[in-house]
């Protein structure tokens, strides 16, 4: 597998690259991200990545002098230049850096791929590129939506972040869990919570187990929230739950 | 109470602004020495005439003076002829024999008388001059006479008769002498003289002589002369035949009415001008006139003036060319002046250098000036003009500064990206390959680039008219390298998807053919849609093959039935059909075409719009790095 760094200090593109690249076909590990010239110096000495993006208007290093510094440190590695300016000039420049290709924003799938493949092919001629190699599968957004959901029913109990999940798999937070919400009825956090309380309600029945042990276990460190939480819930604090269902059995 | 009819007054004015106009067309050194020449040939034909007349004048006058002189000379010749034929009248008185005879008043005999027989004929014989001797004896009544003509003595016994004209006038003149003109045609005159008798001074003899022509014979070159005697009788002249008798006629009037014989009277004599002088002697009481022809006088004359005449005009002719030449060299710079000003005129300021004089000196300076006032005036208002156009283009072009732009369609499509919509990505991306083409500046493109282009503008079209587009194309693919104008086949298709929408067609179908024709690279859309009535189709048509190249692109140029307005500047006014076509001729003159035919009948209404273009090679044209990396 080889490596991919993306040096843009904007988002979009980096969002862009990641989801349009087809990684898997080339060999390519999903790209790692720096955000100016200085950060990208120090992963590159550190990583060795074979194939490096490179914004050329970026603050702090301008791209053609990070293109500099970077391709006389790095001979090996292919860079690939993106900027939104199409002048003949700067193409000129960038290859006279040492970029092998140039890619105008807003970046094109087809154009990103055969740039890849262009790099690719030209580096390592032996590789077999009919079959794909993956450290990672991409998912598309209703794996995303299954997988949050395998991990709400696995590991309620940690502390989930749907914006990791966004940005792990480039796809907007309001649109994960809008696309839960259509597929389990519920949204991401309710079903979370949901999840919680119905262990929660597991757990109260075994009157030995402590309240605050229950919450922390369901993954509320806080008791008093916790008992909010359930109150919201079941109508009724988790003690009262308890007292109830004791009751019932004899 | 104008003196000239109103017609009159306006024929005037209209001969008045007719020339005016024709002055003002001619060139400044034709008027110059057109004028010059009249002033001067005018000029010249009264100094020549003056120059005649003065001449002519004095010519008359010396002639007249000269001819007066050779009158009084020969007055005074003819006194003292006739002072000396006086003396051979009288010379029988110193001869005591004959002065004896002529006394007796007894009759002669036949000896004395052949004694004075041989007297005469000595007498006439001593003179040359004598063509008659004739000697009338009173107290012998007797006459003895010789004359040329007759070789004898004529003798004649008569009486004497005292009535005789010349006798009365010997008795009368101081002189004794009288003039009379000759019976005898070559006789110049008749000469009689009394003998008188010394003691009482009573005639006794008169002697009458006819003279010749002799002592008139020199003198009077080419002039007629006519000499009268006391009685204004013509004793002689020159003249002949008719001429002869008006002089006898006229003259006599004429000598004896003109109080001043110095001055000369002009008379016309059998149709012919003659200076007349006469003069007349007063003892002898004869007169003499000349009459000059005039030609005569003048005839030398001619010949002098005519050479000065010729000289004048000669004189004329180089002071007009000369003037001609200094005119032309001073004024030269005024032509050259007019022909800078038509190129002010025509847009070009031109810096000049004429003089020749102060005020062309001047001319040129004050020139020199405007013309640079007003090159900074219009470059002013054309940078003026295009500052505003660039400001304006300026804040398009901020408007769509690439890192600007292109960063926010990035932002926008990696959005739609995150959001599961692909497709939104592909039309942003189409968009934004579509607004880099239309700003890149070639003219021209190849043919893959046009028709990814259109394609671009196609899919984005589609995004909003959903199933309602289809397009069916079918490109040779062999003819994608070749040139073709930038937005030729998306500015035809647009159309099509414009004006094929209208009424209530639901879809619209289009078919992009591309293909050589023999040398011609034949780019077709046809759509199904509205179509268009054929007078509109013919409105259409004629907009295209009136239009002339110099419309400004200025012009709305859409196909469109709004009415034009002519205030739409460039940055604003629609990229139409019109605007294609005029392109087109710009960039391929009469090498480029567009065939336009439609129809808007219910069961077959279509559209179809030809671009018909010869490419300068078939070849594949030169690949940039940017084409071949980019394929843009």
């Amino acid at each position: 597998m080889h490596k991919v760094l993306i040096v843009d200090d904007e988002k979009p593109v980096r969002i862009a690259i990641s989801k349009l690249g087809q990684w898997a076909k080339w060999h390519l590990e999903p790209p790692l991200y720096a955000s100016d010239g200085k950060e990208a110096l120090a992963l590159l000495s550190e990583l060795h990545p074979d194939l490096v993006f490179v914004d050329m208007h970026m603050p702090v290093m301008d791209g053609t002098e990070f293109l500099r510094q970077a391709s006389a440190r790095n001979p090996h590695a292919a860079f690939i230049v993106i900027s939104g300016y199409d002048d003949f000039s700067y193409a000129q420049s960038a290859i006279h850096y040492g970029a092998s290709d140039y890619l105008l924003k807003p970046v094109i799938a087809d154009e990103l791929n055969e740039a890849i493949g262009r790099v690719m092919t030209l580096r390592y001629p032996d590789e077999d590129f009919s079959v794909p190699e993956a450290s990672e599968a991409a998912l598309s957004a209703s794996e995303v939506v299954d997988l949050i959901h395998d991990i709400i029913e696995s590991q309620y109990s940690e502390n989930m972040r749907i914006q990791d999940f966004a940005d792990k798999y480039f796809f907007s937070k309001e649109y994960l869990s809008r696309l839960f919400k259509s597929r389990y009825q519920l949204g991401i956090y309710e079903y979370l919570t949901m999840v919680r309380m119905k262990r929660a309600e597991e757990l109260l029945k075994d009157p030995s187990i402590p309240i605050s042990d229950i919450s922390a276990r369901v993954g509320y460190p806080d008791n008093n929230y916790f008992s909010k939480a359930f109150r919201n819930y079941r109508n009724m604090t988790p003690s009262e739950y308890r007292r109830e269902q004791i009751g019932r059995t004899p | 109470m104008s003196v000239l009819t109103k017609k009159q007054l306006h024929t005037l004015q209209a001969l008045r602004s007719r020339i005016r106009s024709m002055m003002n067309r001619s060139p400044l050194w034709l008027t110059f020495t057109l004028l010059m020449a009249a002033l001067l040939l005018i000029l010249t034909l009264l100094l020549s005439y003056s120059n005649y007349r003065w001449g002519t004048d004095n010519a008359i006058r010396r002639q007249n003076e000269a001819t007066s002189q050779l009158i009084r000379l020969k007055l005074q010749n003819l006194d003292q002829y006739f002072s000396e034929l006086s003396d051979f009248c009288v010379l029988p008185v110193y001869d005591s024999e004959f002065y004896n005879d002529l006394l007796s008043s007894r009759s002669l005999d036949e000896s004395r008388i052949s004694e004075l027989q041989k007297k005469v004929g000595l007498y006439f014989y001593s003179r040359t001059d004598l063509l008659s001797y004739q000697i009338s004896m009173f107290h012998q009544n007797l006459r003895i006479g010789r004359s040329a003509s007759d070789q004898r003595m004529k003798t004649s016994r008569e009486e004497f008769s005292p009535d005789d004209p010349a006798y009365q006038e010997c008795l009368l003149a101081p002189l004794h002498y009288a003039v009379f003109p000759s019976g005898n045609t070559d006789a110049l005159l008749s000469f009689s003289h009394t003998i008188i008798r010394i003691s009482d001074g009573k005639p006794i003899a008169l002697v009458t002589i006819d003279v010749n022509k002799s002592i008139m014979s020199s003198g009077f070159d080419g002039q007629l002369i006519a000499l009268f005697n006391q009685d204004g009788q013509l004793l002689y002249t020159n003249a002949q035949g008719g001429i002869r008798e008006d002089l006898e006629q006229a003259l006599p009037s004429k000598i004896l009415s003109s109080a001043d014989s110095e001055s000369g009277s002009i008379l016309t004599v059998s149709g012919v001008k003659y200076l007349l002088v006469s003069g007349s002697d007063a003892s002898s009481g004869m007169a003499l006139a000349a009459l000059t022809p005039l030609s005569s006088i003048t005839e030398e004359l001619h010949g002098i003036q005519l050479f000065s005449f010729l000289q004048g005009l000669a004189f004329l002719l180089i002071a007009l060319l000369l003037s001609f030449l200094l005119i032309r060299y001073l004024t030269a710079p005024l032509s050259a002046l007019a022909g800078f000003q038509g190129q002010v005129g025509s847009g070009q300021y031109p810096k000049i250098s004429i003089g020749r004089c102060r005020e062309t000196s001047e001319l040129g300076r004050s020139f020199n000036d405007m013309s640079e006032h007003i090159n900074r005036l219009v470059n002013d208002n054309l940078i003026a003009s295009l500052n505003e156009k660039n400001a304006r283009i300026e804040a398009l072009e901020a408007q769509v500064n690439p890192h600007f732009l292109y960063n926010t369609l990035q932002a926008i499509g990696s959005e739609a990206l995150m959001n599961d919509e692909p497709r939104l990505y592909d039309m942003i991306t189409r968009l934004a390959s579509n607004m880099r083409y239309s700003i890149n500046g070639s003219n021209e493109v190849s043919l893959l680039q046009e028709l990814r282009f259109t394609d671009n503008y196609i899919e984005l079209q589609k995004l909003r008219m959903d199933e309602r587009l289809q397009v069916t194309r079918r490109i040779d693919h062999a003819l994608l390298t070749l040139l073709v104008p930038k937005c030729s086949l998306q500015l035809i298709v647009e159309n099509s998807i414009k004006y094929g929408l209208t009424g209530d067609i639901s879809q619209l179908h289009l078919e992009i053919d591309v293909f050589r024709q023999a040398d011609t690279l034949v780019i077709r859309v046809r759509d199904d849609g509205a179509g268009m009535s054929p007078d509109r189709l013919r409105e259409v048509l004629g907009q295209l093959s009136s239009y002339r190249p110099g419309d400004t692109a200025g012009s709305p140029s859409t196909l469109t039935s709004e009415r034009s307005s002519p205030g739409k500047s460039l940055l604003s006014s629609g990229i139409g059909l019109l605007n294609l076509y005029s392109r087109l001729k710009i960039m391929y003159d009469n090498r480029a075409d567009i065939q336009i035919e439609s129809s808007c009948r219910s069961e077959d209404h279509f559209t179809c719009v030809t671009l018909l273009l010869q490419p300068n090679s078939w070849c594949e044209s030169e690949q940039t790095f940017m084409e071949s990396a980019k394929k843009r």
